[in-house]
């Protein structure tokens, strides 16, 4: 009884284990026209802070995210920037306003961020490792292709 | 009647941009506005009124040129005006270098170009002495019509810049009224995330005959220099202080003198969750009483406040306020306002 007992809590870690790092696996995709392959986690972040507008092919970086209330949206500004979605869109206004930036483009679900990145130049964004298929460009960070 | 006319037009307004909305994708309609209640000691009286109403439009026209617009209604009196505070047309080569064209906000420090007209997104009430607008008998040029080039995040310093080639003080919209253009120069540094330090200078000549801030004309010409520095610490997301301070000299140089003015505030606050006490002191100091284009009354200000923020677009803010003028007594206020975007 206390094997088995040993043996199913092993198992439940290992589910739980596996469940969390499936809701955490996420990729930057980018369109072909646009980003690198690769990056680093302080580029990233500077792109998505708005402090880089130009790839080095000159198409303008647009940034598009999933917007922060739905489950994978606050999921992603959480985990790769430790920002809350209000704070993400607080940095974003004071760009926009002083005119140093476009706003982010926001979507309702990862399908319509993955649309509007294959469709679009210069285009980043974020999303879940499973969602992903042939059209963008994913962009390894820090030589991880997923963060 | 005016008021009539003026909701006319900002029909009009509305209408020719939604027109131009469905017509442009990219194009974003944003407003401010606020309203505010307070009791002032010395009047003893409550009172509740509107703030400014923002408009705030921009627009991508194509990948490399943008469009910005800030249009404000104000009210005064029984009447409401419509004040076309920024019209912007830029041309963005990349984030280091960017061209700018129209009706600004001049780039003089740090608080003019980050808090603009939206209430919200400023951490007090109201704007420092040394920035008030110039219809509120401000000191500085608050808007400038000219060319600018800008830009930020020059090197792992993340140096900035913006240098502003314009129209002078006493220029309207249309009407830009001698051949003396102003030339304001920024540049500041970021050498740590949410550190930043800065030096801006604003050179131009006021000529003889210029409608001046005592509400008549300049006696002689006029050279006026300012010089000014910028030391914040704004890093909402690793840090629960805040900080911003400024300092501005002013130099007015007659043909017989020169006067010089200062003025300088000190902003502090301290987050805790959404909630943010903070505290500010304001100071301006006119070199002479006399001088030939201000209206020199100095001002010392202390406040005390706390603001509320509820959401990125939605913030309470309520201050005790005590101000003074000149040699009038100090006079106490509290002031709440609730501001908001849409």
């Amino acid at each position: 009884m206390t094997l088995l007992r040993f043996i199913l809590t092993i198992l439940c870690c290992l589910v739980m284990l596996n469940a969390s790092s499936q809701a955490q696996s996420l990729i930057v995709i980018a369109n072909a026209q646009g980003a690198a392959t690769s990056m680093s986690s302080t580029e990233l972040r500077a792109i998505f802070k708005g402090q880089k507008q130009r790839w080095e092919n000159g198409n303008r970086v647009v940034v598009a995210i999933v917007k922060g209330n739905t489950a994978i949206g606050g999921q992603i500004l959480t985990k790769v920037f430790g920002v809350s979605f209000d704070d993400f869109q607080k940095i974003w206004l004071t760009l926009v306003f002083q005119g140093k930036a476009p706003a982010p483009k926001y979507f309702d679900t990862e399908n319509d961020l993955k649309n509007f990145i294959k469709s679009t130049p210069g285009a980043i964004g974020i999303m879940n490792s499973t969602a992903v298929d042939e059209g963008t460009t994913q962009i390894a960070i820090d030589g991880k292709k997923v963060i | 009647m005016k008021v009539i006319y003026t909701f006319f037009l900002y029909g009009l307004l509305l209408l020719i941009v939604t027109a131009s909305a469905i017509a442009q994708p990219d194009t974003q309609i944003r407003g401010f506005t606020d309203v505010q209640m307070g009791y002032s000691a010395k009047d003893k009286k409550f009172q509740t009124v509107l703030g400014q109403f923002t408009t705030f439009i921009t627009s991508e026209i194509t990948d490399r040129i943008s469009f910005l617009s800030e249009v404000v209604f104000e009210y005064s009196g029984h009447d409401a005006g419509i004040d076309i505070e920024r019209v912007l047309i830029k041309y963005n080569f990349d984030t280091q270098f960017n061209l700018v064209l129209g009706k600004h906000h001049t780039p003089i420090g740090y608080w003019n170009t980050a808090y603009h007209h939206g209430a919200v997104i400023q951490p007090t009430i109201c704007r420092p002495r040394m920035f008030s607008f110039e219809d509120n008998g401000g000191v500085l040029p608050i808007h400038t019509i000219g060319l600018m080039a800008t830009g930020e995040s020059i090197t792992p310093l993340n140096i900035g810049y913006s240098f502003l080639v314009g129209s002078g003080v006493g220029s309207t919209a249309p009407f830009d009224h001698d051949d003396d253009k102003s030339f304001t120069l920024e540049a500041h540094i970021e050498p740590l995330e949410g550190l930043r330090v800065g030096a801006s200078s604003y050179l131009t000549k006021v000529a003889k005959g210029s409608a001046t801030l005592r509400n008549d004309t300049l006696a002689q010409d006029m050279n006026q220099l300012m010089i000014g520095g910028t030391l914040l610490y704004l890093n909402r997301l690793n840090s629960p202080f805040e900080f911003i301070s400024e300092f501005l000299s002013i130099s007015n140089k007659y043909d017989t003198r020169t006067v010089n003015t200062t003025s300088l505030y000190l902003y502090a606050g301290y987050r805790i969750g959404n909630i943010i006490p903070y505290v500010r002191y304001d100071q301006l100091r006119y070199g002479a009483k006399d001088d030939l284009f201000y209206n020199a009354v100095d001002m010392t200000g202390l406040l005390v406040g706390v603001r509320y923020e509820i959401s990125y677009l939605s913030v309470l803010k309520l201050e005790f306020q005590n101000e003074k003028f000149g040699d009038t007594d100090a006079a106490n206020k509290v002031m709440f306002q609730f501001a908001v975007g849409f």
